[in-house]
Order: structure tokens, then sequence, then C-alpha cells
């Protein structure tokens, strides 16, 4: 019996994962229950059963979401509102999570991380939450002065807080506010906002994309938004957000990690991808794991919301490789607008830098890049290659470890010599020349499924003339058993690694030095004009000794608009240096399409599909 | 009898009304200097501060956690009326700072500096890190000012009719820029000084030309250029097209970041060197202090100089106040409290 499936737009009232229908009986065709009418009804019913049975497995099952509560509420109480809203709803520990609640409201934190915190809490506890401190929370919202602070984060945190609270209390005067507007400025503000921020996001794309660290900062609160807000058309709308927002996350998922090019990543989560904060979402919606909680994945645990079963299919089917391009936007420059890229020195007409992102996933690794360039200040990861495989630092990196006050100047409003001065105290490793994150304007990537080609042309003004790669010790290299030596200069020639089922060969085009460190090989080259080849393949699909001897005696080409293996004429690596990607799309791929400026972000998974309309 | 105690009283009235005119010091700081109070989200130890006694003690007003750039007052208002240019917008105060009230919404952000119509109190001026903006009807209603490209700016000032220019003056990355109030759209300097960070005017003392008998008033304009020195002019703003106005011997392309003066001289302070100069004399024979100074401001009120520092707070007279405070404006008013 077939069962098909009717596309629609999406709506609330539409079951997850699709509307299942009967086909429509032809006419003429008999109506008696025969044997063979009841064993298609019994195969239909078998057929449902199956589906719920999976679909209960695979969402966050009740079980999955009390487990997640009890174990959060388990951790040790510290200055978190999520940790305390566990506590309270879990009925464990009470007294503790009062006395932290109490150190929580009794100064200003400063900003809207502390915002969010108090109205997810306030929210997920209102029921039971006691009296006083009801009233000691909007005592806060009247007399703290928490910070908006700079980044697209920041304002979703902040303008979503602001919503959820006015509308808790929506009839009290500017005086009762701490900004001094009054309920329904804060509210209408706050919806316009958040209103021009999706819209903007799902039409010309997102500016903090694709981030490892501060995905988790969107995530929680538009889940907040989308729980809470009475609204029903500004709930669908952020039910949506979270959607897209899975979705995106889900094209670049690869057991745990977040594979590709990323806007802003931590320093640890830059070779090391599960120890990202979104690893804790991408664990509990796509795995209905509990294996990386964090304490917000509580507030989640709280709500209604489960990933559509689309969207999680989409995460974990390796079955097919796939290639993905995807346009962002850079974040927003204040000044130094030509400065981003050497090469590049185009903008929008709100000095957004453009940002081509391309991914290629296989059921054993993800290569993805952007094409180079800053387009997010000190946190860009521009390119990696994450392999599949439950061991720990399970990528490779690359970058210039570009360091400027223009960097600075070119998105933070202060004085650029001045913030370089003092940035370690605030991001420590920005000025360190071993850093393994940051963008460079004099890097250039190509990238065509799974070869990447990277170059770098360094001024001699520039602190850093050198180019890193970062290679994970579990990769096991094939070419050699000598051991490492840091003061050795070696010729260009290939290094050539196997992790897990991937087998990866490493071509520095300039002469280099290996520096072994804690947690992996650094392949440094120095000089003024440098670069190197990424190329990977399965090992099932390649000998050791075929794909040594085939990188070997490629014999690189390095032309000013090509590079290739010579000797079979680019049959291996071919990349052309002035490739032109698609700019007409937000997303492009088997499973996420979305043209620029239409607001509509189609899913699609084997056959089924789904639409998430913002217009 | 009765005309004698009105005459009293009217006396007593005058006497104290002047006595209760003070100078107000306001020093805007934009963070602490300590580990994480820096960049992005980041705003401990900043907002505004008031000195009542030329900066010896200093008393934290309104907002914490806020990046505050600079502040303005309505100068009839005598100190009630005031604005603070902050990361988060422009707001404002009509109890002396005790209360305040954000006056934009989300489109306005990294205010770095605000700029009130003395004439007309409603017309308000912001120069934003994303471009400058105005309000005609007191903060209801905001306006973009197209036409400065690049669009960040960091300064703007309100430039008296005695100046010889009656308007609002910005300093901005891409230049000097400037708006009278009937001008519709900026007029630029071509050629002059970039990345404006500071702008002052100074209007001369009365003198009379011996040979026509007529009176007039010198006006030096002053911009400092983070790029490369002090431009000054002395033939309005026009004067600063060209690079013929140009101080910048013997500190070569030194970046400046504020300029100060009074009767006596002047100070121009930047992230390598504060420098202060006499009135009259010629830039070359500055008393130039090549500390690590990062001076971002600078008021001179009497025989007090007074240095606003970044991370180190103000310096007066080699004491530091707000020790670790990055000050990044200093203003001072005559209030009537």
């Amino acid at each position: 019996m077939k069962l098909y499936y009717q596309e629609q737009w999406r709506s609330r009232s539409r079951p997850r994962g699709g509307l299942l229908v009967r086909p429509h009986r032809p006419s003429g065709r008999s109506q008696t229950k025969s044997p063979a009418h009841r064993r298609e009804r019994l195969c239909y019913f078998l057929f449902v059963a199956i589906i719920f049975a999976f679909s209960t497995t695979f969402a966050q099952s009740p079980r999955t979401k009390s487990l997640v509560l009890s174990r959060i509420a388990e951790m040790p109480v510290r200055r978190d509102f999520a940790v305390v809203a566990a506590k309270l709803r879990t009925g464990r520990d009470t007294a503790a999570a009062y006395r932290e609640l109490d150190t929580l409201l009794s100064r200003p934190y400063g900003d809207m991380f502390w915002m969010y915190g108090c109205a997810g809490l306030y929210y997920a506890t209102r029921d039971i939450l006691r009296p006083p401190y009801q009233d000691k929370i909007r005592w806060c919202w009247k007399h703290f002065t928490p910070y908006r602070g700079d980044t697209e984060n920041h304002f979703l945190m902040y303008y979503g807080s602001l919503l959820l609270m006015s509308q808790a209390w929506p009839n009290l005067p500017d005086t009762d506010w701490f900004m001094g507007k009054s309920s329904k400025e804060i509210y209408d503000e706050s919806k316009e906002y958040l209103n021009h921020w999706i819209d903007e996001t799902v039409r010309y794309g997102q500016e903090e994309w694709d981030s490892p660290r501060y995905g988790y900062y969107y995530i929680t609160p538009l889940l907040l938004l989308a729980e809470y807000t009475k609204d029903p058309a500004l709930r669908h709308r952020f039910e949506m957000m979270v959607e897209y927002e899975l979705a995106s996350y889900a094209a670049d998922y690869l057991d745990g990690c977040y594979c590709g090019a990323h806007s802003r990543v931590g320093d640890d989560a830059a070779i090391d991808p599960r120890k990202a904060e979104i690893t804790a979402y991408g664990k509990y919606f796509f795995e209905d794991s509990v294996s990386h909680l964090l304490p917000d994945v509580a507030f989640t645990a709280m709500t209604k919301f489960e990933c559509p079963k689309i969207i999680r299919q989409i995460a974990m089917d390796r079955s097919v490789p796939y290639e993905q391009f995807s346009l962002k936007r850079g974040r927003q420059m204040l000044r130094y607008m030509n400065k981003w890229s050497i090469y590049d020195s185009t903008y929008d007409s709100e000095f957004h830098a453009p940002v081509y992102k391309y991914d290629y996933m296989t059921k054993d690794y993800c290569l993805g890049s952007i094409l180079g360039g800053i387009v997010q200040p000190i946190q860009q990861q521009s390119w990696s290659l994450v392999f599949n495989s439950d061991k720990p630092n399970n990528i490779i990196t690359g970058l210039n470890p570009y360091v400027s006050a223009t960097e600075l100047g070119m998105f933070f409003p202060e004085y650029p010599s001045f913030m370089l001065e003092r940035i370690t105290g605030t991001k420590a490793s920005y000025t360190n020349e071993d850093k393994w994150v940051g963008g460079s304007p004099y890097e250039r990537i190509y990238q065509d499924k799974n070869v990447l080609v990277a170059l770098y042309d360094l001024p001699d003004s520039e602190k850093y003339r050198e180019v890193d790669i970062f290679i994970p010790w579990n990769a096991h290299p094939l070419d050699s058993s000598r051991s490492y030596d840091s003061l050795a200069d070696y010729t260009p020639d290939w290094r050539i690694f196997k992790f897990d089922s991937t087998r990866v060969g490493i071509y520095p085009t300039s002469d280099f030095n290996e520096i072994p460190e804690q947690q992996g090989l650094r392949l440094r080259m120095k000089g003024s004009h440098t670069g190197y080849i990424v190329y990977c393949e399965p090992s099932n699909q390649i000998s050791a000794k075929d794909f040594i001897t085939k990188l070997v005696s490629s014999d690189i080409a390095l032309r000013p608009s090509r590079v290739y293996s010579n000797n079979d004429n680019g049959k291996t690596i071919d990349i052309s240096v002035m490739k032109s990607y698609p700019k007409d799309w937000i997303f492009k791929s088997p499973y996420l399409e979305s043209k620029r400026g239409s607001g509509i972000l189609t899913i699609r998974y084997n056959g089924e599909r789904e639409v998430l309309n913002f217009n | 009898m009765t005309r004698v105690i009105f005459a009293l009283t009217l006396l007593v009235l005058l006497a104290s009304t002047v006595h209760a005119q003070h100078l107000r010091i306001f020093a805007c700081a934009i963070a602490n200097d300590s580990t994480g109070a820096f960049l992005g989200g980041s705003s401990n130890g900043s907002g505004l501060y008031q000195s009542d006694d030329t900066g010896k003690t200093w008393k934290h007003l309104g907002w914490d956690n806020i990046k505050c750039y600079s502040m303005d007052e309505v100068n009839s208002s005598k100190g009630r009326i005031l604005y603070e240019a902050t990361g988060l917008g422009i707001l404002r105060s009509t109890d002396y700072g005790a209360h305040w009230k954000q006056l934009t919404d989300w489109r306005i952000s990294e205010a770095m500096d605000v700029a009130v119509n003395q004439k007309n109190p409603n017309e308000i001026y912001v120069a934003t890190a994303h471009g400058p903006w105005r309000t005609e009807d007191g903060g209801k209603t905001w306006n973009y000012l197209a036409g400065v490209d690049p669009p960040y700016c960091s300064r703007v000032i309100y430039a008296p009719d005695s100046s010889g220019f009656a308007g609002f003056v910005l300093g901005a990355e891409s230049g000097l820029y400037w708006r009278s109030e009937t001008d519709t759209g900026w007029q630029s300097s071509v050629g002059g000084p970039v990345d404006v960070r500071d702008i002052k005017v100074r209007i001369g003392k009365l003198r009379t030309d011996e040979r026509t008998h007529k009176n007039y008033r010198i006006v030096w304009w002053f911009a400092a250029s983070a790029e490369d020195g002090i431009y000054i002019s002395r033939d309005g703003l026009n004067g600063f097209s060209g690079r013929r106005h140009k101080y910048r011997e013997p500190r070569g392309s030194n970046p400046i970041w504020c300029v100060c003066q009074d009767e006596d001289g002047d100070i121009t302070g930047g992230p390598n060197e504060v420098a202060y100069t006499q009135y009259g004399s010629d830039y070359a024979n500055s008393t130039i202090d090549r500390q690590d100074t990062d001076v971002a401001c600078c008021l001179m009120i009497g025989n007090t100089n007074i240095l606003g520092r970044l991370g180190e707070g103000v310096e007066i007279a080699h004491h530091f106040y707000l020790p670790d405070r990055q000050i990044w404006t200093l203003k001072s008013f005559l209030i009537t409290p």
C-alpha cells in the first residue's frame, strides 16, 4: 500500500513530519471487506504504528526531557538561571536554588545573558515560583540596567527577553521599566526588531552564521519565544525560526560536530568540534541524547518543542554525499570597508561583506570552507575538514594568524590601536601567533568537493607572515615513520594521514616546519606567497598504497588561475581559482533550498518536503 | 519699609543665584580596565560620572553597565536636562541625572556623541559608529542623515552663531562634515583632515581693527585627526579644505584623539603623547610628554589641566581619579542645582 505525502505550507496544526493521507480510492473498486482488504488495513495500522514508534524514539521524548531536567537539576548550584529553574521544576535542592536565585537577583550582572536567563526562569517556573520571587524579578526589571551589547546574538537575547517580559506585565507605565519606556512601547519595539532580524536573516543571510559557540545563544532565546509568546502569528514565526536554525545546523552536522566554516568558534572547539556549546543541542535534538548537556537545555526540555523529523533525518542520514552552497553576511563593518579582503572589496548597502560558504558532506568526513577574508572579527574559522569519528580532535583546519588594529577597528567602535593593546584581557588568544581561530584578508580558499586549495599573499608589514595547519594526533601518518622535528625545514611535499575511515593528503606549497603540540601537529609554512592543498578520500575506496602513489605522483602545478595535478591533467586535482559561487541562493543543496530575497526555505528529505515561509 | 524689605529680598535672591552656579565636570567611561570589561558586550565599570570639585571626587550618575561615550546638556536648563550618548543609544535625564529614559530604539547603537541645538533644544544630532542621526522633536522620532561615507563618526558639536557658523559639525572617519540650520545636506572638507576624533572652536577676544576701527574676533577651528595630527583653520570650516592649515611638525603623522584650549594655550592628546602649546605659539614649540598616554579627552579649567585617559581614569596634576576607568569624553558645564 502506498502512502502519499501531501505538500502544503507549514501550519501549527499540521503533524510533525508531514501529513500522511490515504490515496483516493478509484471509483468502481469493490468496497467489500475482503481478506485482502483486511490485510491491507492491518498493514496500514502496522505502518502507522512503526512510524509512531520511530518518532517517539527519536524525537525529544518525555523520557528524555525528564532525564535532561533531572540531570541538570543534579548539577551543583551555580550562577545560572537554567540550573535554578531545573531544580525548582524537579523539586530537587530547592532551598539552594532559591538562595542562588537571591544572588542572581541581588545585583545587576550587566547584560543580555542575565536577561534571557531571567526571562526563561520566570516563564518556565512561574506556576511554582514563590510570589516574593516573582515580585523580586519585577523589581529587577524596573531597576537593573542590563546592557544591550553589539552583536546579532546579543540583540536577539535582549529584545527576545524584553518581548516576553513586557508581555508578562503588559500595562505598566514607563516609570516601571529600567529604560523608561512603557510595556507597550517595549513590546512594540522588541517585536519590530525581532521581525526585522528574521526578515533580514531569511532573505539575505545570517551575520553570525553557523556558530558552534553562539548558535547555543540563538536556539535558547528563540525556543523561549516560540514557547511563551502569546501572539499566535508571532509565535509561529519564532517556531519557524527555531526550525530554520536547526535545519541549517542539521545540514552541517556530522555525529555531534558542526562542520565547515564558522563565523565564531571558541578556541577549544576550533580544534575539537564536540567541545562547542551547540553540541548540547545537536545531541538533544538530532539524537535524543543527553550526552553533552549544558544548562540551557533545561529550558528547552520544559517546552513542548520537538525537532521536526525531517530535520533530524537530514542531520543523521549521511548515506549519500552532497554539496551545499550557502550565502551569509559578514558582520556589519564600521570602517575600513574595503580591507576585509585584498581580493574582494565588495559589500552590500549596509556594509556586510558577502560570505559564500560551501560544504561537501560524506559519511566519512565533511570538508567545508568560505572564500577567505575577514567577515567576522577574532573567532572566524575559514575552513575545516571534520572526520566522522568518536575520537577527540577529529578535525584538520588552517589559517594565517592575522593580528591587526584594522580588523578590530573594522567591527568595534573604539580606537583601533588601543583595542589592539588591550584585547588580550578579553580575547586572550587573539594576538597569539599559535592561535587556531581568526580570518585573514590575505587568505583565498577554493574548494571542489574533496579538494581544497588555500593561497596566501602575506606582505612584509604583517606581524605573522606564516600559515599554520592543525593535524590531530589521532591522525596516523602514512608516509613516514620519522619523528617530527620543529627545527627542520622541509621542502614542499605531500604529508599523508589516515583518520579513522578517511585518508588525507596535505601539500604545503612552500617550505614548512613540523611543530608537535599537545593536541596535534602544527605544519607551519613561512614566506610571502604560500598555501596548501588538502585532498581526502574514504579509506574503503582506495588503499593506502594507491592513495600515496596517486598524490606523490600528481606533480602539482600552481598556475595563476588553476591548481591541478599535472600528471593526469587535472583528473585528481583541478581547482579553478576563478571559480564563482551561486550568488542567488541562501541555501542550495539536496536538503535545503532558499532563493535569496524569497524568505522561503524549502526542506527536503527522501521525497518529503517542508516549507518555512516567512512572508 | 516695604521698599527696604523688597530690596533686601532681591539682593539675597540674586546673591544666592550667583553663588549657586558652579562648574560641574562630567566624565564618560566606556569600561573599567579589568580583564573582560572590554569590547563587545562587556561594559563593567562604565557609565557617566560627575564632579563638583574640579575632579577631586566623583559620583556615578544613572545607569550601571552602560558604555558612555559622551554627553551634552541643554545649556538653558543649567544642568537639569542631560543627554548621554551610549552603546545602546541616547538617554535623557530631566532631573540632573537622577532618572534616565532611553530615547532611541533598536536602530541606533554605538552612539559616540550627542549635541543639542542650544537655540532649539528639540533638535539633537547623534554621531554613531553606523552614521549620523537627528531628531527634530526632542527624541520622539529619529532620522538617519545619509551622505557620510563611510559612515563611522565619533564627534558632533553644535557651533554657536559667534563662531561664524550656526549649525552642527561632524567628525567622521571620512572627514569633517557640517550642516547649517538651513542646509538640507552635509557639506564637507575636501582634502582636509580624515578620521576626525575631536572638534573644537575657540572664539577670540573682541578686537578692533586699527585702520578700519571695526570690531572683530578671530575664530579658530581645531580638528584632531587620528590619522595625522591636528588641523587648525582661521578661515571657518571651509578653511579645512586642502592641507595648508595642518599643524603637524614636529610630530609628523602622530594620531591625535583630542584637543582643548583656553586663553593661555591648548592641549592635544593621543595614544602616544600629550602636548601643551602656549597661546599664539607655533606647534613646533609645544611641550610634549611622550609617555604611553592614551589621552582620549581633555579639559582646561582655569589653571587646571584635566586629562581623560583610557584605562587610567582622570588625571589632574599627576593625580589619578576614577583610576581604572577608560575615559572617553570630559565635559564641563555651569549648573544651578
